[in-house]
């Protein structure tokens, strides 16, 4: 049975005065009905622009250059607009970093929920209100009956966050993006947020694609983590198994450079050196520079090699644990 | 928000008093009010006489007085050139000018707007580049060069429209109004288009940088990712966004645009109340200076007050602060 | 200004347009420049004003023995010549009312934001006020009060005008202001002007020059509506303006040059001055930055 979302390849450029930018370079990967990945990486890693060119919502000066994006077997990529529109918000869906960006400041929630119904279906305003106010129940919104009339800016951070989740959420889609959702809230409603997300992933059956910098938060919900580093996937695996035995060094950097309430007072360690710029990648390997493992043969590109479950793309990959 | 209006409505009443107190002092107090009263070359006699009946002999706040009292009376004096009440004369010029200025800004913003949209929404296109091209003319080109200009292709050259004055009039409301009459039209038109196109212009710029920055923003993302049509998100979206600042410039520019009616009224010979006041300041004729800039000041003062209501109408988050 | 002023021009010089509208720009400055050189008659010199002259058709060789390449005007007046003086009277006060209203009003919409409180709330209501008010009647009333001539044509302008650059410099100026490296010079003991003007100023910049490109156009077309008028300038001083008044009456008679070459000089000279401006708002606006 082949997966919900095949990604093969993907290649996404950004091109500006000062040359091109290799947002995103060959990145491929696959996600099940019903499965909560998580793609990790810093700010530069490709990260948001991997889930921008799933949905298609890439801006000019970019574009996607060339590679695959199947969902369910149909291929996104050059897909006519008003098809690719048709599927965006009913099949696909996607939650943003900063919602109060994300919404419209001038309208009421039940009519930003209304246009996100309509783009799909006919409803008639009974039907819309009475399937938003359900939509803003099922995500812990207070009172939702008259919060509905609001607007954006008379919510918290956390309660315009949930709204966004549920207009993504009104069509029932069976894939969601969601690109930092909690990074821009306080850390007791980011807990209560993925808590929440959780528990509708589960009821709903939707595969989710959980973007974010911070492994803490998508270790605790996603089955199997993806890192991302400029532009490419380095490393694959079984969320447990990658946070146990990390096979690449940059992810082993990112695991130690997390403060671990095992060991308290230790100083955080770094990884040496910052990400390189998209403009300029250096040869071979992109993690050269900063990795403590390089060789020679670093300089020249390293394949991805698939163990089972696990892959990772490095000349030198650290030696794996027995289980 | 009744508290928002009346708060606004309070401050231009007070703006109102300072302006008569300013004119009052430049007329009474710097200036001598004799000569705003009476024709330079009257006689001895009917000096004395208009000193004691408007009190020009009395401690000056006792003629502040006289003058707020005569202001609420709606005198204003009488013009030395026509020999009738100045508020008369200025009510009897003021629908030519309220209709040739509300033709002329309508017709700029229901066809600027659009058209702003359009060039901001495909920036890069030939019928953008065109429009903006245009706008620029339009914007830079003073208001009396392109008058003329019309004046000479259209009446001159081509002899289609008649190259001054106002046509017919139909009484509506006991008020003379020219555009319910065809002849009326043929005669309105120039003039207002001759008014229009700076308007225009500024529209249509405006309109375009508005919906250009706002197709960039995570609202039109969000709203694409849900699946709305582009008509949708422009429509129901960035119109309403762009609403804002426009309302406020077409405010503004209703004033400016009455100020503008000067020259297009002098050049088509239009009988409003620009013209009088060029003939007026050539004739010096004082009493209808004074009071044209009363009036033009409190009519400004009511629209500027009508634009800040609609602005807390629009934006939602402005009726919570108190501004 | 972030950006080195290398790129800016960098930036500026895609725009085939814009490059050709400031070369434009260049041109005509040059030409006003050398208007006493370049033209034949000297318009101001009434004695060399030959009223059978007048109303001549361009390409005709009049009495002073050249051939007037536009014509002439009611007076007597090389068209040509006349344009060019013209022009030198625009720039110059575009250029004056611009950068006197652009002093004016950085000073005092950065002193408000620096000030604040009380201060900033007075200068702030009067500049709102003068902004609600149209340029246009300002500068009419205070023509009409303070008489024809060069001096109070450019301080009518200038208060029709300040305002914008005020308004302008007390944005950029409170911005900046709650910025922390203002809040570190301040507690250095620098005295405040120094940190207003080398420090908050400089910042302030980038809008305030495009509202700058703006306002010169403006200046030069509002002055050349008050001549049309009849207001601004006295008549032995033709400006475009007003010798595109004088011409108004013959061109319903078909003598059309004496209106519509004055016409299409002041056209070019806005036109180009507008676009060079649009190029550089483009540029400088930080939110088109992808």
């Amino acid at each position: 049975m082949s997966a919900l979302l095949e990604v093969r390849d993907l290649t996404t450029h950004f091109f500006t005065r000062a040359g091109a930018v290799k947002a995103v370079d060959g990145v491929s990967f696959d996600v099940a009905e019903g499965e909560v990945v998580g793609l990790v990486g810093e700010s530069g890693s490709g990260k948001s622009v991997t889930g921008l060119s799933i949905l298609g919502l890439i801006d000019p000066p970019g574009r996607i250059v060339s590679g695959s994006v199947k969902l369910s077997g149909q291929e996104l990529v050059g897909l006519a607009p008003a098809k690719l529109r048709a599927l965006r918000g009913q099949r696909l869906a996607m939650v943003f970093q900063d919602p109060m960006s994300v919404l419209n400041p001038v309208l009421t929630i039940a009519t930003q929920m209304r246009l996100a119904l309509e783009a799909h279906e006919r409803v008639s305003n009974e039907a819309a209100r009475t399937r938003s106010i359900e939509a803003l129940t099922a995500v812990r919104i207070p009172d939702a009956a008259q919060r509905l009339d609001a607007y954006p800016h008379q919510f918290s951070g956390g309660m315009r966050q949930r709204v966004a989740i549920a207009i993504a959420l009104l069509h029932r889609p069976a894939l969601i993006v969601c690109d930092e959702p909690t990074t821009a809230l306080d850390v007791s409603i980011q807990a209560q947020i993925l808590t929440e997300m959780r528990g509708l992933v589960r009821d709903l059956g939707m595969a989710l694609i959980w973007i974010s910098h911070d492994l803490a938060t998508v270790s605790s919900l996603a089955s199997r983590i993806m890192v991302m580093y400029a532009g490419r996937i380095i490393e694959e695996g079984p969320t447990a198994a990658v946070l146990r035995s990390p096979r690449h060094p940059y992810s082993r950097g990112l695991l130690q450079s997390l403060p671990s309430r095992a060991e308290p007072g230790r100083d955080l360690a770094q990884i040496p050196g910052s990400t390189p710029s998209l403009l300029r990648l250096p040869e071979g390997c992109s993690f050269r520079p900063r990795c403590g493992e390089k060789t020679d043969v670093c300089l020249r590109m390293p394949e991805i090699e698939r163990h089972g479950a696990r892959a990772f793309r490095c000349h030198h990959p650290l030696a794996a644990e027995v289980p | 928000m009744l508290g928002f209006v009346i708060q606004r409505l309070l401050q231009a009443f007070v703006v109102m008093m300072v302006i008569s107190f300013l004119v009052f002092l430049g007329v009474y107090a710097i200036g001598n009010p004799i000569d705003v009263l009476i024709s330079p070359d009257a006689d001895q006699r009917i000096r004395e006489m208009v000193i004691r009946q408007y009190g020009l002999d009395l401690p000056l706040w006792q003629q502040y007085l006289g003058f707020l009292q005569r202001l609420v009376a709606g005198d204003f004096g009488r013009s030395f050139v026509f020999n009738m009440p100045v508020l008369e004369l200025i009510l009897s010029r003021l629908p030519a000018t309220l209709e040739l200025t509300l033709a002329a800004v309508l017709g700029a913003t229901l066809l600027g707007v659009p058209l702003g949209m359009y060039a901001g929404y495909k920036p890069d296109g030939i019928a953008s580049k065109l429009i903006m091209g245009l706008s620029i003319l339009g914007f830079s080109v003073p208001t009396f060069w392109v008058g003329l200009v019309l004046i000479f292709t259209f009446a001159v050259i081509l002899g289609w429209l008649p190259a001054g004055g106002r046509g017919d009039t139909v009484a509506l409301f006991g008020v003379e109004w020219s555009f319910l009459t065809l002849d009326g039209l043929r005669h309105l038109f120039l003039p207002a288009l001759n008014l229009a196109l700076f308007k225009l212009a500024m529209m249509i710029r405006l309109a375009r940088a508005g919906t250009r920055e706002m197709m960039l923003t995570d609202t039109v993302k969000f709203a694409r990712a849900a699946g709305e049509s582009e008509w949708t998100i422009l429509s129901r979206h960035v119109l309403r966004l762009i609403a804002i600042p426009l309302v406020t410039v077409f405010g503004l520019e209703f004033s400016s645009t009455l100020a503008f009616a000067v020259v297009t009224e002098t050049i088509f010979s239009w009988p409003g109340i620009g013209k009088l006041i060029i003939d007026s300041i050539s004739s010096l004729d004082r009493p209808v200076m004074v009071a044209y800039l009363m009036l033009v000041a409190f009519l400004f003062i009511m629209i500027n007050f009508l634009v800040d209501i609609a602005y807390a109408a629009l934006d939602p988050r402005l009726r919570v602060r108190r501004a | 200004m972030d950006q080195p002023l290398w790129r800016i021009w960098a930036e500026f010089r895609e725009n085939r347009v814009a490059v050709g509208a400031l070369v434009v720009v260049a041109a005509i400055a040059l030409i006003a420049l050398l208007a006493p050189l370049i033209a034949p008659q000297n318009p101001y010199d009434l004695a060399s004003l030959v009223l059978m002259d007048a109303r001549r058709p361009p390409g005709f060789v009049g009495s002073g023995g050249y051939m007037h390449i536009l014509g002439t005007d009611a007076q007597g007046r090389d068209l040509f010549s006349a344009i060019l003086y013209g022009l030198r009277i625009s720039i110059q006060i575009g250029v004056a009312a611009g950068t006197v209203a652009l002093v004016l009003g950085a000073v005092l919409g950065t002193s408000a934001a620096y000030f604040g409180g009380r201060i900033e709330a007075f200068i702030m209501r009067i500049v709102d006020l003068q902004l609600s008010f149209p340029a246009i009647l300002l500068a009419l009333t205070l023509s009409a009060l303070l008489g024809k001539g060069m001096t109070q044509l450019v301080a009518a302008l200038v208060t029709a005008q300040y305002a914008y650059f005020a308004r302008t410099a007390h944005g950029a100026a409170s911005v900046e202001r709650s910025k922390e490296y203002v809040e570190a010079a301040l507690s250095t003991p620098l005295p405040a002007y120094t940190v207003v003007f080398r420090h908050i100023l400089p910042n302030c910049l980038p809008p305030l020059i495009v509202v700058a490109t703006v306002q010169i156009a403006n200046s030069i077309a509002l002055e050349a509506t008050l001549s049309f008028l009849g207001l601004g300038l006295p008549p032995t001083e033709p400006s475009l303006g007003m010798l595109i008044a004088n011409g108004f009456q013959y061109m319903l008679s078909g003598r059309y040059w004496i209106s519509i070459y004055p016409g299409i000089a002041l056209i070019v000279l806005i036109v180009a001055i507008n676009l060079v401006g649009d190029q550089v708002r483009d540029q400088l606006n930080p939110r088109l930055k992808r």
